[in-house]
């Protein structure tokens, strides 16, 4: 099979192919290698990379299959992990020079799972620092760029995870999504990218943000590779106290139930906030849902134009709680000082870049006296008040349809020394972690500049299967 | 109407965060965290009555894991952090300033 071959493939036929020896896990990995040796310099999409140590696992799977073992069902398949993921051994950043030079003791839960699927993991992706970001340019160690269009951003701010399953650098990737930064980056860069239920997949291990938002999911080229990605992720996991005591999410079986009888809501408070080509991107996806069978009509949930502006209360708030811990003396960059308190704040002010500056000033505002009642307890409020609209919207549609992200991919530099525009990317995203329920974005075609849309398919908790399903149906009929 | 941040309260804030800002950082925070409270003042608009908080997701099926003891991640693996001294102890800076 040729290289170019090998890249075309889905998660599910490399994994077949290598366990059945009519692919080796090697050929594979090389197809990948030579893909990124040639592009990665102008995507930047990784902060790390373990080719030889991807090459000597890829061998090892192929000396387990020819020995009669089977390694399981991601046997071979090359794939990448955001770098906020801790990797036992190997340099985890999170995008910060706080924590630069910094290896961890263990391996994330999501790690542990992939490689005990057969996955072979060829490095760590580039993010915005802390995963606060919509770009991908807050990471400290240089933007990744859009592999459709190098001037433009990948999104963010699991950018680097987008850019490299765009690029073919790596068939499939995780990603961490707080208020869209698996979803958004996934439809910039014209791949599929989900964010299941709150509890569904383990977070031991990923690099704190907002704890009662964060949540791991995989970006990938097809929902199938996404949905095979997602079965090996998620089930319980008792070092992680918010995972559900539930089992794996079962969603490959049911990929192709189609959509005939369901009832599907257009959100159009969410569409309206999007560009006139995103907006016709999702009224076209509405259309081809209506052809396949399903009973398509608006649903109001206006509740979701006060989500941003809860979200960038929340979260900035747990953030400012949670990076707490970059103190200088248990992780990563210490800046020597004479006293305890000056050795913190030199640390944390020489390590921390702008945004997460910004954001953690935020937070300790919103949580500070006289503002925690009027910002932090209001905004918790009216998280509460959306989770009653989407409740609302539950009993009246099965999926909802948005727009993943209001535009398409933007310049670099566009938004980034405008923090209040980058934010606004997050609009259509934020509301389905406030009430932690599942998303998607798959992509829909591609506006004026051939640059890819995404359209958002949004469920209640726990309704992956049927969400996916539906992502499934809308990949067979977008625009190619 | 919402009042403006002002330069006093970036500098308090920055004290609590510990984070040390110049003069000219507070500035340009000051003018940052103003566009950015006013977005976030919607959230003292809306009218939610009197609805409880959410702190988190309601979920029925988290639980703690039992009060069992298991093995720490032990010396080998926090060597990888190179924090270990040749004694094999992780070092860290003084935390407490005893008489100071």
């Amino acid at each position: 099979m040729t290289p170019e071959a090998l890249l075309e493939l889905g998660v599910r036929e490399v994994a077949e192919g290598v366990r059945s020896r009519t692919l080796r896990a090697r050929e594979v990995l090389e197809a990948y290698v030579a893909q990124l040796e040639i592009e990665e310099p102008d995507v930047h999409s990784f902060l790390a990379l373990d080719v030889d140590g991807a090459r000597a696992r890829a061998d090892e799977l192929d000396r387990r299959v020819s020995r009669g073992e089977d390694p399981g069902p991601l046997c071979g398949v090359p794939v990448a992990v955001k770098d906020n993921i801790v990797t036992r051994g190997f340099a985890t950043t999170a995008g910060s020079r706080i924590l630069e030079g910094w290896r961890p003791p263990y391996d994330a839960t999501v790690v542990e799972r992939l490689l005990g699927a057969g996955a072979v993991l060829v490095g760590k992706t580039n993010l915005d620092e802390f995963a606060m970001g919509s770009s991908t340019e807050h990471s400290a160690f240089g933007p990744t760029r859009n592999p459709h269009d190098l001037d433009r951003v990948p999104g963010g701010s699991s950018g680097g995870s987008a850019a490299a399953v765009a690029a073919r650098f790596v068939a499939a990737a995780l990603g961490s999504d707080t208020g869209g930064s698996i979803r958004q980056p996934a439809a910039l860069c014209g791949v599929v990218g989900v964010k299941p239920t709150y509890g569904s997949v383990s977070r031991y291990g990923l690099i704190a943000f907002a704890s009662s938002l964060d949540q791991i999911g995989p970006l990938a080229a097809t929902v199938e590779d996404a949905a095979v990605l997602l079965e090996v992720v998620s089930g319980h996991d008792p070092r992680d106290a918010t995972s559900a005591t539930r089992p794996a999410l079962a969603v490959c079986a049911t990929l192709d139930d189609g959509v005939r009888g369901l009832r599907v809501g257009v959100v159009r408070d969410l569409v309206a906030m999007a560009t006139p080509e995103v907006a016709s991107a999702v009224d076209e996806a509405a259309r081809e849902l209506e052809r396949r069978g399903a009973h398509v009509r608006e649903v109001a949930v206006p509740e979701v134009r006060a989500a941003l502006a809860a979200y960038y209360v929340i979260a900035p708030a747990e953030a400012s709680s949670n990076l707490a811990r970059f103190d200088g003396v248990r992780y990563g960059l210490r800046v020597g000082a004479p006293t305890t308190e000056a050795l913190m704040v030199a640390t944390r002010s020489q390590g921390f870049g702008e945004e997460v500056k910004r954001r953690i000033m935020l937070g300790t505002y919103a949580l500070s006296a006289g503002y925690r009642s009027a910002l932090y307890v209001q905004a918790q409020r009216v998280r509460t008040w959306l989770g009653r609209g989407f409740a609302r919207a539950w009993a009246e549609a099965d999926v909802l349809l948005a727009p993943t992200s209001p535009s398409s991919a933007f310049r670099l530099g566009e938004r980034s020394h405008d923090p209040v525009a980058m934010y606004r990317s997050d609009v259509c995203t934020v509301p389905s972690n406030l009430v932690g329920e599942p998303a998607v974005s798959v992509p829909w075609g591609f506006d004026r500049e051939r640059l890819p849309i995404g359209v958002q398919v949004l469920a209640p908790a726990w309704q992956e299967a049927r969400m996916l399903a539906v992502a499934a149906a809308l990949e067979q009929g977008a625009p190619r | 109407m919402r009042e403006g941040i002002t330069r006093a309260e970036v500098r308090h804030v920055a004290r609590l965060a510990r984070l040390e800002l110049t003069e000219a950082d507070v500035e340009r925070m000051r003018h940052e965290l103003d566009g950015v409270l006013a977005l976030i003042d919607e959230v003292r608009r809306v009218d939610v009555g009197d609805l409880a908080p959410m702190e988190h997701v309601a979920s029925d099926t988290t639980t703690l894991r039992p009060d069992e003891p298991v093995p720490s991640l032990g010396r080998d693996a926090l060597a990888l952090t190179g924090r270990l001294n040749d004694d094999g102890l992780l070092g860290i800076p003084p935390i407490t300033e005893l008489g100071s």
